[in-house]
């Protein structure tokens, strides 16, 4: 009887039911959207990055050299000579070097120059290869191209269909300015499989059909951009690792390390985000508060008419308090969902900006509990009114 | 439809007062299961606090109410409770409908306090609402009924749990005449047909000449010093 007659009384008292209930889910999702995006987005660059140990790039920044080199979202520092690149390659301890070029797109998507060991890169030592084939065959000859996932859908182009490359990693759509084609044909030869990362937005192709578009015809005159290395066993990965990064010219980088300075910073902006986050959720209490309070007048009466009929005090604490827990309880849930349905839909339009998917996002008990206190801190403005409620004299307020 | 068979309701003794100045002694009573009552008496002499005592709702400051073998004022609250849920059928003077809730809610209400839910709640509210001639009505909040129709679902919202007492406090005070004397003889009515004791507040002379037993009430005594056992004018009890 007294969820029965809570739910009539806040269907009586719809206006403040609503406002407070939108008051509750906006400051819940609120507190909940940034952060569950900020994982979705840590979490999505992590799955797209683990597939490679260790990243060797010219000296500069680190989170520049992952952004640029695995992500393809920023300019690379510049180039490593081709001999650290052929230095890496020869040690004993290297399982594998991959090279990787860059400098030219078509219409905006990266050209990826690299050889056919990027194929050879796995999860885990015995996991099948990374990235692989959907259809045709891997490139053998400059200027035949691998398509990624979604470069294949976007382009239109398909097995056997050529194209020409531009120069610069971005297309140029700015009036006055010409788009500087090469003069070299590229021929699609195989598309590959969706990874959900960076390489499916991606055209790969050999890096001498970089070189040789750039003019880069011998050793001396050639560069790499990056090296994509993994070494045989994990104790050489960091002595490679810090011998490179002791030499003049190079830098290795882990990624997950860089994630790791990059995650810190986020932290950052998240502990003042949380600090808004706190405003708004005691904003929405004081909405609570103030809806219960609000109803003062028009409470009394029900209560005292409850009361008269035959409601013991128990019922009416009960309906009070049921009410705004009611209120605050689908409130939160709304709030849930919204942050939810946000951090999907905004998780997608990012992950395309980002090049990379972003997983669903998931709620976990410690981000939840961000919102929940809500409830107590609800029950807790109900309660003085709800005491209020159980120890009025029915006779009082019914003239 | 019968009530839970009247028992007799005895008041003796029955004293309240209000603050150190104001004392209200009431005569005492005995009426039979089923019978018949009308109280009449100036404005401000104590007839809607007599009638929440013998609904329960207040406890008078000394005295007795006894409804068959049951001391209503020395009832625990949750025993209270459960006698005003029950046992009493009270048609309050402003209705006192819940606001928002339908007529047919209204109803439900009173039943689910009364223990009566589910399928057989909602059966016997549309019943008695038909019975009433709400059958139209019964998703309308109060503020779409007229005040003959607001009159009626307080009526069925008093009697839809079969009550042995019904208590009507100025049933008539917000009808005009023609429709005060339907209302009147829709309460006897019911009340017949349920068996119930019917005991009605009215300071409507046309009220009071309706029912046979009439018990006037006298003028309050007001004084800077008056005891709780000064008398106040001698109630008449007409017709007893």
């Amino acid at each position: 009887m007294t969820f029965w007659i809570a739910l009539r009384n806040l269907r009586t008292r719809w206006l403040a039911t609503l406002i407070t209930l939108l008051a509750v889910s906006l400051a819940t999702a609120t507190a909940l959207v940034v952060p569950l995006l900020s994982r979705q987005v840590e979490r999505g660059a992590q799955d797209a990055a683990q597939v490679f140990d260790l990243l060797i790039t010219a000296k500069g920044s680190p989170s520049q050299a992952v952004l640029s080199s695995l992500f393809y979202l920023d300019v690379p520092i510049g180039n490593l000579p081709y001999s650290e690149y052929t230095r890496l390659k020869a040690d004993p301890r290297t399982l594998r070097a991959v090279p990787l070029g860059f400098g030219d797109n078509y219409h905006g998507l990266p050209l990826v120059g690299t050889d056919p060991s990027f194929f050879e890169q796995r999860l885990k030592p015995g996991d099948p290869p990374y990235f692989h084939l959907s259809r045709g065959r891997m490139f053998g000859q400059p200027f035949e191209a691998l398509l990624g996932a979604s470069a294949a859908a976007q382009t239109g182009l398909k097995i056997g269909d050529t194209f020409r490359s531009a120069h610069g990693l971005e297309e140029h759509h700015e009036e006055g300015v010409e788009e500087e084609e090469h003069e070299a044909t590229y021929t699609v030869v195989g598309l590959l499989a969706a990874t959900g990362g960076p390489v499916d937005r991606a055209v790969v192709t050999p890096i001498e059909s970089l070189w040789r578009v750039h003019g880069q015809l011998t050793p001396e005159s050639r560069g790499v951009t990056a090296v994509l290395y993994t070494a045989g066993r994990l104790n050489d990965l960091y002595s490679v690792a810090q011998q490179t990064s002791a030499r003049p010219l190079a830098q290795a980088v882990f990624p997950g390390q860089v994630f790791a300075q990059v995650r810190g910073f986020v932290l950052q902006g998240q502990a003042a985000y949380a600090g808004l986050s706190l405003l708004m959720l005691l904003l929405s209490a004081l909405t609570v508060w103030l809806s219960v309070h609000a109803s003062g007048l028009e409470r009394a009466r029900s209560v005292a008419l409850l009361r008269a009929l035959g409601a013991g005090r128990g019922t009416v604490f009960g309906v009070v308090l049921l009410e705004t827990a009611l209120v605050v309880l689908l409130g939160l849930g709304l709030g849930v969902l919204f942050s939810l349905g946000l951090g999907g839909l905004v998780g997608g339009v990012l992950g395309g900006r980002l090049g990379f998917s972003l997983p669903a996002p998931t709620l976990d008990p410690g981000l939840l509990l961000r919102v929940l206190w809500l409830f107590p801190l609800g029950l807790l403005a109900a309660l003085p009114p709800a005491v209020g409620a159980a120890r009025a004299e029915p006779t009082r307020n019914l003239a | 439809m019968s009530a839970r068979s009247a028992q007799p309701l005895l008041l003796r003794g029955l004293t309240h007062r209000y603050g150190p100045d104001v004392t209200l002694r009431y005569p005492d009573l005995h009426l039979d299961g089923g019978a018949e009552l009308v109280v009449s008496g100036p404005s401000g002499v104590g007839k809607t606090t007599w009638l929440h005592f013998i609904a329960g709702l207040l406890t008078p400051t000394a005295g007795q109410v006894r409804y068959g073998d049951v001391a209503v004022n020395a009832l625990g609250e949750a025993a209270r409770d459960r006698y005003r849920a029950q046992t009493v059928g009270y048609v309050f003077q402003d209705f006192h409908l819940m606001p928002g809730y339908s007529a047919l809610e209204n109803v439900l209400l009173g039943l689910g306090l009364a223990g009566v839910r589910g399928a057989a709640a909602n059966a016997r509210a549309r019943e008695v609402l038909g019975q009433l001639g709400l059958e139209a009505r019964l998703n309308h909040s109060a503020r779409q009924l007229s005040t003959g129709e607001r009159q009626r679902v307080a009526l069925a919202r008093a009697v839809a749990h079969r009550p042995a007492l019904l208590l009507a406090d100025e049933p008539t005070a917000h009808l005009d005449p023609g429709r005060g004397g339907e209302a009147v003889a829709l309460l006897r009515s019911t009340a017949a047909e349920l068996g119930a004791t019917l005991i009605v507040v009215s300071h409507d002379p046309a009220v009071v000449n309706a029912f046979e037993r009439r018990l006037e009430l006298g003028r309050a005594v007001s004084g800077e010093a008056a005891p709780l056992e000064r008398p106040r004018d001698r109630p008449v009890l007409v017709g007893a």
